[in-house]
């Protein structure tokens, strides 16, 4: 397992410009890893019978049954999907940001979601993308099929990193289009308002979405460590700073804790669960550490 | 610009070292990262000016290491500031020019056997550890009036000091002169006792702008005391006794012993007892049996000064004085005749006409009588004008003639014109001697003489009034002018004028032309009989054709007298003055009085002079070198070293402080 795991290091990964291919690798190793087959317990369970009604596709006729009884029966599922996920995905300027680490933050983030994608329409979910920088870039509705697997990544491999910032507004404008209850993972940096940010969590749970956040951090911003003077350029507006790096560091290190137990205790008030992810993480690691603590949604 | 210069020029390569500081900070210097950052949320205006701060921290930091480097450096290149005097003394250029006053009074001895001149040289000798060993060293020569190299007085001796009024004024003018000339800088070590007399001379040069720096160092006792013989003088019919004044200066007197000796023989002895401060009159009674004609009085005390202690009288005649009375020969014969009368030896006359009288007629005599004179020869102008001639004694006799008063009184004054009146009113008037006891007329019988009868005379005669007619006019009156000179100015003619008086017919005329020729005299003290150690006077016989031989005491050729224009005599004593024609005389030469004033203090530098003028006792002198506080910077260089390591700490501790920020992992 631990071979498995080091093998899907970012830096592995990033070489593998095929999303599909990467994220097939990780889950597929994931999977493997876990020590669970990834095809049990994933077809979705019989409710009942009914009559197949005039206009509904004769694909869905249950022949076998019609053979033993003679009559166009229709097999009834108790669903056809047991979740629908979306995932929230933030490509704004910062999630360009890579700093030593073999991923940005945003590829780090795109690759996660598309393993995530990846395994729940596996398991036969919805899953939906929805990319937002300061505005809505690209939404995806939940779907079950294969193809919108193929669409998810296809949009993913497409999608470039820009724009401003606005991680809050953007969930906030998500949450009212929300109908139906689901999971919401949102992958950011979350390098906004924490007030903005915790008004759209709470909109997303009002809307009866369990959310999952996914804080995708590069090393560098875990922990500021730096040394001389730096020229801090801000990958969002271009604008820029000449600072003493231990006094930079100083000044991130307390903003960046300030911030964080300030979103982390809404989390947890809101019963939202947050997972920060460094981008130097292996992704398997990663995921296994989601997937376990939202073992009961797989 | 050129304001620091520095004692060892030799470390200016040490300056390189502050090359270390600029390497070590360049080289942990590093161009700033340039980081393409998510964010700069986190990056407040507090980080930014804190960045700032740290920057100008570390920047300070470097300019604090400079600065202790440079100081270092600093401290041993030992800098100093050009324009401070002073810093003279501590240059290896220094050219140090040394003075020791020469006068006799630095033969005081505070100590026994230590004069003040040997404490003075003691002093530059101690100097020769402290300066510089490259500083050029040179010393006043007294008789050369030049500083000669230093090495010429390394053994001074007592002849080192000489008698006379201090030439300290002369010693400044050359020094100035050198100093001008000088590439090195320059200063003057002065070391005196700083009589009041010696001050003076000092004052008077520092009254112009110094160019060059002047140590005073005083060698003056703390204290000083002295018992003193003056006044000596035969007395009493055929000299049967001495007069003596002993004073008694800043200590008390105690059974001494003084003493008369006439010709090696002691003819007279006397024990006094004077009190501190106090002085007194002593009358020693001397036999007559010797035949020398000149006598010493010696005290016997113990004193520090013991050269005031010995005084010398004449018992013989003394010098004629000369005197030269110009005018028409028919008025001066009668004034000829009165002072010959009083005798030869006492006034050696000498008349001669207007246009007679030579340069050398004015020069050689003390006392001139002006005697109806309408129009000055040249020497004669140059005379009443002070110019070329030292300060004479003038009786001046006009011509009662109202149509020429102004001519011949204008005179005095240069410039001002005295409103003389003819006062003649028909009536004659008596003289009025003013005192009896007055110290003119002291002895005189008559206090108004009826005999003596005035005609004719002027009024508004200038000075103050000796003697006065019955109409209480002034007939005579004394004055001493601008340039020196005293006059005795008369209301009406003094020659064979009869219709002006009939002095000469009565008795007062021989007697008054004497006293106020005295008492003109002594208000210029050239009292023919007083002669001073090591004042040069005008040789006497400097205008006439003959000359004199001078011989001391015990009969040694001492020097003579024949053209040179001035005279003087080395040392205090008895001497015999052999004229070519004339008959010989003694005079006795003392120590002049203003070197046995025992009195000090220092010169007056003058708001001029302030920065190039110190005063100090020697005591004072060689620890003020040593400490070259004297333009020298280094205490402050210390100082801002101490501070500079301080700053650097602090900073330093703050600054790492600063970068220790912990890792939250």
């Amino acid at each position: 397992m631990k071979k498995n795991i080091s093998f899907l290091n970012p830096e592995h990964l990033a070489p593998i410009r095929n999303l599909s291919l990467r994220a097939k690798s990780i889950v597929e190793g994931t999977i493997a890893g876990m020590h669970k087959s990834p095809y049990h317990g994933f077809s979705a369970e019989f409710l009942e019978y009914r009559p197949h009604l005039t206009g509904e596709p004769a694909a869905r006729i249950d022949w076998r049954k019609y053979a033993k009884t003679d009559r166009f029966l229709v097999r009834l599922y108790e669903d056809e999907t047991n979740l629908f996920a979306t995932i929230l995905l933030d490509k704004s300027g910062s999630m360009k940001f890579r700093y030593g680490s073999a991923m940005s933050k945003y590829d780090y983030a795109r690759t996660l979601a598309a393993s995530l994608a990846w395994i729940l329409i596996r398991q036969r979910d919805a899953v939906g993308l929805f990319a937002f920088d300061s505005a809505e870039s690209l939404h995806i509705p939940p779907r079950s099929t294969n193809v919108q697997l193929s669409t998810i990544l296809s949009q993913l491999d497409a999608l470039e990193p820009s724009g401003e910032t606005q991680c809050g507004q953007s969930i906030d404008r998500l949450a009212q289009t929300l109908r139906k209850r689901g999971l919401c993972v949102v992958m950011s940096d979350l390098f906004d308002e924490p007030g903005e940010i915790i008004r759209g969590l709470r909109h997303l749970r009002f809307k009866r979405q369990d959310v999952l956040v996914i804080w995708i951090l590069d090393p560098l911003e875990a922990s500021y460590v730096n040394s001389g003077s730096c020229e801090v350029h801000d990958l969002e507006t271009g604008r820029k700073l000449l600072l003493d790096a231990t006094t930079a560091a100083e000044y991130f290190r307390g903003g960046m804790t300030q911030h964080r137990r300030t979103i982390e205790e809404a989390c947890r008030a809101m019963r939202v669960d947050c997972e920060t992810i460094i981008t130097d993480e292996p992704f398997a690691k990663a995921l296994i550490r989601i997937l376990q603590k939202r073992k009961r949604l797989f | 610009m050129n304001v620091l210069s520095f004692f060892h020029p030799e470390f200016l390569w040490a300056l390189a070292a502050l090359a270390i500081p600029l390497a070590i900070h360049f080289l942990a210097r590093r161009p700033p990262k340039r980081i393409d950052f998510s964010t700069l949320r986190f990056f407040s205006a507090g980080a930014m000016r804190k960045s700032r701060m740290r920057r100008i921290k570390r920047l300070l930091l470097l300019l604090v290491r400079l600065g202790i480097v440079l100081i270092i450096v600093l401290i041993f290149l030992r800098p100093f500031d050009r324009r401070d005097p002073f810093a003279a003394l501590r240059n290896p250029d220094a050219a140090v020019y040394e003075y020791v006053d020469p006068t006799i009074s630095m033969d005081y001895r505070v100590h026994p056997g230590k004069a003040l001149w040997q404490d003075a040289f003691d002093v530059l000798d101690s100097l020769d550890k402290i300066l510089p060993q490259t500083a050029q060293r040179k010393i006043y020569d007294d008789g050369r009036d030049e500083f000669v190299p230093r090495n010429a007085f390394s053994s001074p001796t007592p002849a080192f000091l000489r008698f006379g009024e201090s030439k300290a004024d002369k010693m400044l003018r050359t020094f100035d002169a050198a100093s001008r000339r000088e590439k090195g800088m320059p200063i003057l070590i002065a070391i005196s006792d700083f009589q009041r007399s010696e001050s003076r001379a000092f004052d008077t040069a520092f009254s112009h702008r110094l160019t060059a720096p002047v140590a005073c160092l005083s060698v003056a006792p703390a204290d000083a005391w002295d018992f003193r013989v003056s006044g000596v003088s035969a007395s009493g019919e055929n000299h049967s006794s001495v007069s003596v004044r002993v004073a008694a200066v800043g200590k008390p007197l105690r059974d001494a012993s003084l003493s008369a000796s006439i010709g090696g023989l002691r003819v007279g002895h006397a024990v006094l007892k004077i009190d501190k401060g106090n002085q007194a009159d002593v009358s020693i009674p001397v036999t007559s049996g010797a035949a020398a004609p000149v006598g010493t009085v010696r005290l016997d005390a113990d004193d520090p000064f013991p050269l005031d202690n010995e005084g010398f009288f004449i018992r013989a005649a003394t010098q004629a004085t000369r005197v030269l009375i110009v005018g028409d020969p028919y008025e001066t014969f009668s004034l000829g005749v009165a002072f010959e009368s009083l005798g030869r030896s006492v006034w050696n006359v000498c008349r001669k006409k207007v246009n007679e009288v030579s340069y050398g007629d004015v020069d050689s005599a003390a006392l001139v009588v002006l005697c109806g004179v309408r129009q000055l020869s040249q020497p004669l102008e140059l005379l009443v004008h002070g110019r070329s001639f030292g300060p004479k004694a003038i009786l001046f006799s006009p011509i009662v003639d109202s149509a020429n008063v102004f001519v011949n009184i204008a005179v005095l004054s240069p410039g001002e014109r005295h409103p003389l009146r003819y006062l003649a009113d028909g009536t004659s008037h008596s003289l009025v001697l003013p005192d009896t006891l007055s110290v003119v007329f002291q002895g005189f019988p008559h206090r108004m003489d009826p005999d003596a009868r005035i005609y004719r005379y002027l009024g508004g005669i200038p000075g103050s009034a000796i003697i006065r007619l019955d109409n209480r006019q002034p007939f005579a009156t004394a004055l001493l002018d601008t340039s020196g000179n005293s006059w005795i100015v008369f209301a009406t003619s003094l020659g064979l004028a009869a219709d002006a008086n009939n002095l000469v017919e009565t008795g007062l005329y021989v007697a008054l032309l004497d006293r106020l020729s005295r008492h003109a005299l002594s208000l210029i003290n050239r009292d023919a009989r007083a002669w001073t150690a090591g004042e040069a006077v005008r040789n006497p016989y400097m205008g006439s054709k003959g000359g004199a031989q001078v011989y001391d005491a015990g009969n040694r050729l001492v020097g003579t007298w024949s053209r040179q224009p001035s005279v003087v005599f080395d040392k205090p004593g008895c001497y015999r003055i052999q004229p070519n024609s004339e008959r010989a005389y003694w005079v006795c030469v003392t120590i002049d009085s203003l070197e046995t004033d025992f009195s000090y203090r220092f010169p007056v530098p003058g708001r001029m002079n302030e920065d190039m003028v110190r005063c100090m006792t020697v005591g004072q002198f060689i620890p003020f070198v040593k400490s070259g506080h004297h333009g020298s910077i280094s205490a402050w260089l210390w100082i801002a070293l101490g501070l500079l390591i301080v700053a650097e700490v602090f900073l330093w501790e703050r600054y790492r402080q600063e970068s220790d920020v912990p890792n939250p992992t």
